[in-house]
């Protein structure tokens, strides 16, 4: 488990991280999820020691990472693929990691062949393709069989095999119980991928909630139903438009925001409308995504300068 | 965890003989090393050369093993600059982080790869000495001696003194983190300042020079008795080191990676 207390970075005046708490539990994908710039990043180089915190603090299972004797045995994280000496091959790689932790060189060539690299393994790191060496990453994460993993943006640049093979990988993971910390830009892949959402935005703590609960709070969630009849159907938009926060029609259907599926169905037996349909229209994380970071987004379209990844430091 | 778990046995060992053992794959598995041992070898077979011709020239007897001292001046700065890729290449490449996150105790990485770079460097230093020796044969038909008590004398002088030099070399670069930085800055100080200062007339000035690393290891290595006996100059050496690898414990300590 990776317990996060009042954690808090500044650069500065500038603050990357602003008194975040939170817990990442066992057992489950949690997604880790912000606009650029939102401090993931940062949290997550705080989390391994990398960065120190300003104040507050990042434990695993209760205790400070640069604490742990032999880190790679409890903690696998993959942060930065690229960070590795390009000229060194991607086994020399792996020899030296298993090395600093007292891992048996067995583990190297297991973990390749895991991540599916053993014909490459001689080969200097630095000419792998960007797909290639994000499985490079994900072998060094594995390496040590930590019980928690964290893992920043692991589908950078793999092709669709590759995004697959990671997302059953985090599934995998997170089944045997181990804690399995992903952030992503890609909201398609968390929502099917994650079980539980970490949003921040601007340093800050957003949502901490099952995937699921963030996906229904969004106000995108909405009821669509269907009124054969168009005199019906007006007086229904007509009444439901009283409490509902939008209505509007959609052929036959009408869809409504702000109302559950059960108000629609009672107003419309009440008024002894006939329906053909009715439904939920569940918002995608996308849709709800937006919505909890519209106020937080660092980086607007428009503005001078979008950086493509990497948070400000 | 109740899992598929796979065969990783406990480890056997602290955490610097890990780091150490890591230091060591990692330093022998870049090109860059063996190229630099190669290109100081062929820079000290060359000066040592040139040397041996002047020395021969000059009469008297002196050691096989003397040109291969004035050699050292300069391919000290070859070895030096192995020293300092093994912490610059890891800040260029990013691999830093990769570093401290395996071995997140940070005086634990400084200290790891200063026990790899030391025995690694007096060795190399000892195949230069060997190298120069070589060279130098040929050249000195009338004026060189094969007494052994010179010649074990000036190789382990070399050994220690390309040692000392590159344990400065990798302090400085911890805290400069930049390779081009670094070499500027070991260039001032053990050749270029020295140079100047110990040239001077003014005496203060000329202490300040041979108070530098380079002037203490200059006299060290050619045992030089000019300011201070080769064992002070010796001291004020070690001292350097010892200075450049607490500053560099510090910052390495107090920096976000």
């Amino acid at each position: 488990m990776i317990t996060l207390d009042a954690l808090t970075k500044r650069y500065g005046s500038s603050t990357a991280v602003d008194g975040l708490s939170l817990a990442v539990d066992s057992g489950k994908v949690t997604g880790f999820l912000g606009p650029n710039g939102a401090g993931k990043s940062t949290t997550m180089r705080m989390i391994l020691g990398l960065d120190e915190p300003t104040s507050g603090s990042a434990t695993i299972d209760g205790r400070r990472y640069r604490d742990l004797a032999y880190p790679l045995r409890e903690v696998g994280a993959l942060l930065d693929a690229r960070a590795l000496h390009p000229q060194r091959s991607a086994r020399s790689h792996l020899v030296a990691m298993a090395r600093s932790n007292h891992l048996p060189l067995e583990r190297v060539d297991e973990t390749l062949d895991r991540v599916g690299l053993t014909d490459v393994a001689r080969r200097k790191a630095g000419g792998f393709s960007l797909g290639m060496g994000q499985r490079l990453g994900i072998a060094g994460a594995l390496l040590g069989d930590p019980a928690v993993l964290m893992f920043d943006e692991p589908v950078n640049g793999l092709d669709p095999d590759g995004v697959l093979w990671v997302r059953n990988l985090m599934r995998s993971l997170a089944d045997e119980g181990r804690t399995v910390f992903v952030s992503s830009h890609l909201m398609s892949e968390m929502q099917l991928t994650a079980d539980h959402l970490v949003v921040i935005g601007r340093g800050r703590l957003i949502a901490d909630a099952p995937i699921a609960e963030v996906i229904a709070g969004s106000s995108v969630t909405s009821v669509r139903v269907r009124v054969p009849d168009e005199h019906q159907r007006d007086r229904l938009r007509r009444t439901l438009a009283m409490t509902a926060t939008s209505i509007e029609p959609d052929g036959d259907d009408l869809v409504a925001t702000g109302l559950s599926v059960e108000q629609v169905g009672d107003t419309a037996h009440a008024e002894g409308i006939r329906l053909h349909t009715l439904e939920t229209q569940h918002a995608s994380l996308e849709q709800a995504y937006m919505e909890l970071t519209a106020s937080s987004v660092e980086y607007v379209a428009g503005s001078t300068s979008v950086p493509e990844s990497g948070e400000s430091r | 965890m109740t899992t598929t778990t796979l065969h990783v046995p406990r480890p056997h060992g602290g955490a610097l003989s890990g780091a150490i053992a890591s230091e060591w794959v990692k330093l022998r598995t870049v090109r860059s090393t063996l190229w630099n041992v190669l290109s100081g070898i062929a820079l000290t077979g060359l000066v040592a050369t040139q040397a041996a011709i002047n020395l021969d020239h000059e009469g008297g007897t002196a050691s096989y093993s003397e040109p291969a001292v004035s050699a050292i001046q300069f391919s000290q700065f070859v070895v030096a600059a192995l020293a300092m890729l093994v912490i610059t290449s890891e800040y260029s490449t990013g691999s830093i982080r990769s570093t401290l996150q395996w071995t997140p105790e940070r005086h634990t990485v400084l200290a790891a790869k200063a026990i790899v770079v030391a025995p690694a460097t007096f060795v190399v230093g000892i195949v230069l000495a060997a190298t120069g020796s070589l060279a130098a044969i040929p050249w000195l038909d009338g004026t060189g001696t094969s007494d052994l008590g010179p010649l074990v004398e000036n190789f382990l002088l070399i050994g220690s003194y390309v040692m000392l030099v590159s344990l400065f070399t990798l302090g400085l670069g911890t805290m400069i983190r930049s390779a081009a930085g670094t070499l500027t800055t070991i260039f001032l100080l053990l050749l270029v300042a020295p140079m100047l200062l110990v040239s001077s007339e003014n005496d203060i000035l000329r202490g300040i020079g041979n108070a530098l690393p380079g002037g203490a290891g200059n006299a060290f290595l050619t045992q030089n008795t000019d300011q201070w006996g080769p064992s002070l100059a010796l001291v004020i050496l070690v001292a350097w080191v010892c200075a450049a690898l607490l500053a560099a414990a510090v910052t390495l300590r107090a920096r976000d990676a």
